[in-house]
């Protein structure tokens, strides 16, 4: 079997499971799925209150910004944080130890490790934006090429982004939260529930070092702007920058976490 | 110089401390294939971390290792290949899994194609008496079923090298019947089985081989100040 093909059968055994773990709790799993429900409702009335002369335009175009910034950052916080709060949960369920005592990648099982959770956070965004077009969300007629271009790249990155939590969490055995954390700051940093227009010049700067940031440009402009995987060129150079450094970076980190946790015996303990 | 050592396990001052504290060591030992090596030693003698150093789970302070011909520092993934692991960690499980599901996970993990995975985890099951409780949760399984569980995923993919520690413990007399006639198999069968536990009983009349750990030296206490 070739490598990519075991890789792959590895990402599939732990999104499998994780289904199954996720759907044997069916309440839970239901109301994780409805919950956006309330933030599209949220922020439609939000968008209300927004003037028509707004540095956003009408409270429509505000409505539709907003609901795509939600979307596309929820996929991006989930990429990030599910590797870190799985190694976690395994490391407190007692899994931990078994499941690297097995011949995989420790990349693969960061990639599985965060499939299921992505899978399942793209379902919610793709109910983010069918709750939001009774209401108001209409672009014009988007580039769905582009649309699963950015989406896969983006969670690329971030996938990326929560290898590198996955390690430290595995060689420190704490700090699953944090990547969360920043990852909600990121959010706001990046524009995705307000331009960042709006930020003093400092933080607008900032903003130009999140590839967050790229990606909800690169999004809002194939989804709402009917623009083409063309026009978005540069946004998705610079997500592919951010993969080709974050991507090797996070495959080292990962394996010298696990060392790291091999020397000290902390693989076996929580 | 070949990479690959002979197979089975061959362990030369292997050390370890946690926190400063010793817990293995020195110790050197074979397991040949074809065997069954019986290590014991009391309480704390560092029985399990052996088998976590020599599983790829620890790291030794001192010392080298060969699993299967391959180094267990620098050949790792080669090791975990060839090796199946069960420690006493019924919490190693997914509890919210069957047994057939939990088998099956690792089995493709361990890159079993459909068929051979299939195949596998039902003789598994029926030979470790598990069949009819194959479809039930883990969390529903009694603590001794859910230990053969464990040992299951152990021979999953038929590993050149078993390691397996107290793998009686808790059992009743027709588990452990099973569990001796599995191990028994499997080193019949030419693999090098490693069981640690903390006394020979039952298992010494299986071993070919026994390997028998120190106590650990206690901590020197600091001398009291006048």
């Amino acid at each position: 079997m070739s490598a990519l093909r075991r890789n792959g059968a590895v990402v599939g055994a732990l999104m499998a499971s994780d289904f199954e773990v996720a759907w044997s709790y069916r309440a839970s799993f239901f109301f994780g799925l409805v919950t956006p429900f309330a933030a599209v409702l949220l922020f439609y009335f939000v968008s209300r209150i927004i003037g028509s002369d707004s540095v956003v335009g009408s409270p429509d175009e505000y409505f539709q910004f907003v609901v795509m910034g939600v979307a596309l950052s929820s996929v991006a916080e989930d990429a990030a944080d599910a590797a870190a709060q799985s190694a976690r949960a395994a490391q407190v369920k007692g899994t931990l130890e078994a499941i690297v005592c097995q011949p995989v990648s420790p990349t693969a099982l960061a990639f599985g490790w965060t499939a299921f959770p992505v899978v399942e956070s793209v379902l919610r965004a793709i109910l983010i934006v069918l709750l939001a077009i009774p209401l108001g969300l209409q672009g014009t007629s988007p580039d769905w090429v582009g649309v699963v271009v950015v989406l896969v790249l983006s969670g690329v990155v971030f996938a990326a982004v929560g290898i590198i939590g996955c390690a430290l969490v595995i060689a420190f055995q704490q700090g699953a939260g944090v990547v969360g954390l920043a990852m909600g700051l990121l959010a706001i940093l990046s524009g995705a529930l307000f331009p960042v227009s709006v930020f003093p010049p400092a933080l607008e700067w900032l903003s130009q070092l999140s590839p967050l940031r790229y990606a909800l440009d690169a999004m809002r402009a194939v989804a709402l702007d009917g623009q083409s995987v063309a026009d978005i060129a540069t946004e998705l150079a610079v997500l592919t920058g951010f993969a080709v450094v974050l991507l090797p970076l996070g495959a080292v980190m990962i394996s010298r976490g696990l060392n790291h946790a091999r020397r000290v015996g902390g693989l076996g303990r929580f | 110089m070949s990479l690959k050592e002979p197979g089975g396990v061959v362990a030369a001052g292997l050390v370890k401390r946690f926190d400063e504290a010793p817990t293995l060591g020195p110790v050197s030992m074979t397991a040949a294939p074809g065997e069954l090596t019986l290590v014991t030693g009391d309480n704390g003698a560092g029985k399990t971390t052996l088998l976590r150093i020599l599983a790829t789970s620890v790291l030794p302070d001192a010392g080298s290792a060969t699993v299967g011909g391959f180094d267990v520092v620098s050949q790792g993934a080669q090791v975990r290949a060839r090796m199946g692991m069960a420690l006493v960690n019924e919490r190693s499980l997914f509890w919210r899994l069957t047994a057939r599901r939990n088998l099956e996970l690792f089995a493709r993990m361990r890159g079993l194609g459909q068929a051979q995975r299939r195949s596998e985890v039902d003789a598994l099951l029926a030979e470790l008496g598990l069949a009819t409780h194959a479809d039930k949760p883990v969390e529903l399984l009694s603590s001794g079923q859910r230990q053969r569980v464990v040992l299951a995923r152990a021979l999953l993919g038929e590993p050149d090298v078993l390691l397996i520690d107290e793998p009686l413990r808790g059992l009743d007399h027709t588990a452990t019947e099973q569990v001796l006639s599995v191990l028994t198999s499997r080193a019949t069968a030419g693999a090098a089985v490693v069981v640690a536990a903390p006394e020979a009983e039952a298992l010494a009349g299986v071993a070919s081989h026994h390997v028998a750990l120190s106590p650990q030296p206690a901590e020197p206490q600091p001398e009291p100040t006048a």
